[in-house]
């Protein structure tokens, strides 16, 4: 087991392959939840897995320079705005509608 | 130190898996904060102790308590109190808890033995941010401050109940 | 100086929010006039400002391209200003809960302008996706601006969900990127993209494609549209269709022409199906449509159909032409959209069927609305017939015969089905006991002069010579 690790070090691809799984999981979380709430969730984890992306390849691609982690600040910033507005909302529709499940949203169809 | 890799990673994915498909929002929240934890370890080992510092602070913190609120408020049926009792049931921390502790064991391995980062990865400080925040990227923080402040005063529109409407919702 | 105009806007963004602090419900009025006021300045700032010079170490950049950008937010800002007074100061603001504070919503609508503005100039990735969400996420809000109206905060909902998923996607595309050239800044990144691995690039194109198709409405990505702009308040809907897609265009320009350049010579086929089929799935859903916000939804995505044809030719026809149709799109739409809040604040009344025998109570709107109309289908001589001319001729020239067919087999169904408009307002019968509705002047001279404009436009090669010379200039120091 030791060896095993020792041998392995994580490389970029590694990485990589975390971050695109996070990535899959939220896209897939994104398409299969209802409630609004859990949707915005997912987007948080894909917009999380993007900004590992950036930390990683700052730190695999351009070690000299800190512009991939200073992107991953501006995203966890930009989430929070999103997240706020969006929970807002939410709230808002809830005390009219009382449900955020996207597939009740359905008012104005012809 | 490769360990550590690969037990962040495994947690990072059981987690994220595990917040996707929990039917109960208070349990798949409980697994996405362990989720962010874990990408923050990863932040650290990569050498972004400052990146990682803000992804507890804000998203598995303030982002976090806000959902939390949020899911609590939409919740407050009748049946509130049984609610209660069902996320705060032992099954439903346990396993989240376990995965966090798991990596606070490695956050003290880390700090114990001074093994900062991986091998080869520059840890870049605070400091060394900071000056690039403030220098040349001044224009993209102030930017940044003025979609926080918009969204600010959306969300305090938003949120905000008339006194109208709210006598109407009731009656 | 180059700041000047964001500069002025950001501040009369704050002058407003302060000033709504200190005033009585009563003089909010006066809230719409200084951020017309602030508006005219920063587009009169635009005029002094020098169409070239970068700023902070080339991380913020002024060229032709960005300056007519810039004056098609202002224009598009400052319109929806003009019709969000009529809303939230007129008669309807009595008649909706939810609407109003006018401090708060100025504010919003004044920071998407901003971040629109920084988007066009940005010149290094994170910029550009910041000011992309600054740009974005406040349109969020006034999407759900009214908040006991079940439809407006069911739009803001789908809105905020697919807008997060776009910006996910237009995220991680620059992530990579960012890890395939190990750079932020535009002109680096183009430097270096020659020789990275292709299946990653493609991946990270694919990605933004996405993500700016969400934003532009481009077929696959448009089903969120129709909900949005029916549930919107109809101003919001108004600069929506016109300001949130000229962002889109802008993005669209930073990442092909800038970041991608050359590359960009391969993807003709796949751009080309993209607008055969969204102009005709636009063209043909519009036709059915009963609510005037939704039909103009539909035909907001048909006319993005045509704005792409653009991306066909070689950038020195495609961008002037593509900059020329947003101008006229955005005056066209904005006149038809003017038609549209004017009426609804005034009879509540959203159907196409409701329009009828407006020519008869108020034939000045009608006559506005049927010019606008008929420019967006593109009869000569009016401007959207310019416009689509030099659109279709690009498509032409690059050897896409049977898409320039399409496109205007398209533009003749998009001609029955503006008429339909037309026909209610000028044949039908009028409603009993209708009389002339009153028009508040600053509307009524809104429409006039867009509508004028819109006419004009077609006629006066003025304009389009100035767009093409001036970005010309620019484009052979960056293709050459």
């Amino acid at each position: 087991m030791t060896e095993f690790l020792a041998q392995h070090t994580p490389t970029l691809t590694h990485w990589l392959y975390l971050s695109t799984l996070l990535f899959s999981i939220g896209l897939y979380g994104l398409l299969t939840r209802r409630n609004a709430v859990g949707i915005l969730m997912a987007v948080e984890l894909m917009l999380n897995s993007a900004a590992l992306n950036f930390v990683v390849f700052n730190r695999f691609c351009a070690p000299a320079t800190v512009d991939g982690q200073i992107m991953a600040i501006f995203v966890i910033a930009a989430a929070a705005a999103e997240v706020v507005v969006g929970m807002a909302i939410f709230v808002a529709l809830y005390r009219y509608r009382g449900t955020v499940d996207v597939n009740a949203m359905d008012t104005m169809k012809d | 130190m490769n360990a550590i890799f690969y037990i962040t990673a495994a947690v990072a994915v059981v987690s994220t898996g595990l917040a996707i498909t929990r039917a109960n929002a208070i349990h798949s929240l409980l697994w996405l904060v362990t989720s962010l934890l874990a990408v923050s370890v990863i932040f650290f080992v990569l050498g972004a102790p400052f990146v990682a510092a803000l992804e507890v602070i804000i998203y598995a913190g303030a982002i976090m308590v806000l959902f939390v609120f949020v899911i609590m408020m939409l919740n407050l049926g009748p049946d509130a109190a049984e609610q209660e009792r069902e996320w705060l049931s032992a099954r439903a921390w346990t396993g989240p808890g376990i995965l966090a502790l798991i990596l606070l064991a490695e956050m003290v391995y880390i700090l114990k033995g001074n093994v900062s980062t991986l091998e080869g990865a520059r840890m870049i400080s605070p400091k060394e941010l900071s000056l690039a925040l403030y220098g040349p990227y001044i224009l993209v923080v102030e930017l940044a401050s003025l979609l926080l402040l918009a969204g600010l005063v959306g969300a305090y529109h938003l949120g905000r109940r008339d006194p109208a409407s709210a006598k109407e919702l009731k009656s | 100086m180059l700041m000047l105009p964001e500069i002025i806007v950001v501040l009369t963004a704050g002058v407003v929010l302060c000033l709504d602090l200190f005033l009585t419900e009563r003089s909010r009025v006066i809230l719409a006039p200084v951020t017309l006021l602030g508006l005219a300045l920063g587009f009169a700032a635009l005029l002094v400002t020098p169409q070239t010079g970068d700023l902070l170490g080339g991380r913020f950049g002024m060229d032709p391209i960005a300056w007519w950008f810039k004056v098609i937010f202002l224009i598009a800002g400052f319109v929806t200003v003009i019709l969000s007074m009529d809303l939230l100061d007129g008669r309807a603001a009595h008649r909706m809960r939810g609407i109003g504070f006018r401090g708060e919503y100025y504010t919003i609508l004044l920071s998407t302008i901003v971040g629109m503005m920084f988007l066009i100039s940005a010149r290094e990735t994170i910029t550009l996706y910041v000011s992309l969400e600054t740009a974005t996420i406040p349109l969020f809000v006034l999407t759900a601006w009214r908040r006991d109206h079940v439809q407006s905060g069911e739009a803001g909902l789908k809105y905020v969900i697919i807008g997060a998923l776009a910006s996910a996607f237009i995220l991680y595309g620059l992530s990579i990127l960012y890890g395939l050239t190990g750079q932020t800044s535009i002109v680096g990144m183009s430097a270096k993209l020659a020789d990275v691995p292709r299946p990653a690039f493609w991946l990270a194109a694919a990605m933004l494609m996405t993500g700016v198709g969400f934003k532009l409405t481009i077929v696959p990505f448009h089903m969120w549209a129709a909900d949005v702009y029916e549930g919107a308040p109809a101003p919001v809907t108004a600069y929506l269709s016109v300001a949130s897609k000229a962002a889109g265009l802008a993005f669209m320009f930073q990442v092909f022409y800038r970041i991608f350049g050359s590359e960009l010579a391969g993807w003709t086929p796949l751009i080309a199906a993209f607008a055969a089929v969204t102009m005709s799935l636009g063209n043909l859903v519009a036709i059915v449509q009963d609510n005037i916000k939704r039909f103009m939804a539909f035909s907001a995505i048909s006319q993005a159909g045509y704005l792409i044809l653009g991306f066909l030719g070689p950038a020195d026809n495609g961008v002037p032409a593509m900059l020329f149709y947003m101008l006229v799109y955005i005056l066209s739409n904005l006149a038809v959209f003017a038609c549209i809040v004017w009426y609804s604040n005034e009879t509540g009344r959203e159907r196409i069927e409701e329009y009828r025998g407006l020519s008869l109570t108020n034939p000045i709107m009608a006559l506005g609305m049927m010019i606008a109309l008929f420019s967006l289908a593109g009869i000569p001589p009016l401007s959207g017939f310019v416009g689509k001319f030099f659109l279709f001729s690009i498509a032409a020239k690059a050897g896409y015969n049977w898409l320039v067919a399409v496109a205007a087999v398209n533009s003749t169904i998009s001609l029955f089905y503006y008429l339909r408009i037309v026909r209610q307002m000028y044949i039908e019968p009028i409603y009993e006991g209708a009389g002339t509705l009153p028009v508040r002047y600053t509307v009524a001279a809104t429409v006039g002069l867009l509508s004028l404009a819109v006419a004009l436009m077609g006629v006066i090669p003025y304009f389009y010579e100035t767009i093409h010379a001036q970005t010309i200039t620019w484009l052979a120091s960056l293709i050459g």
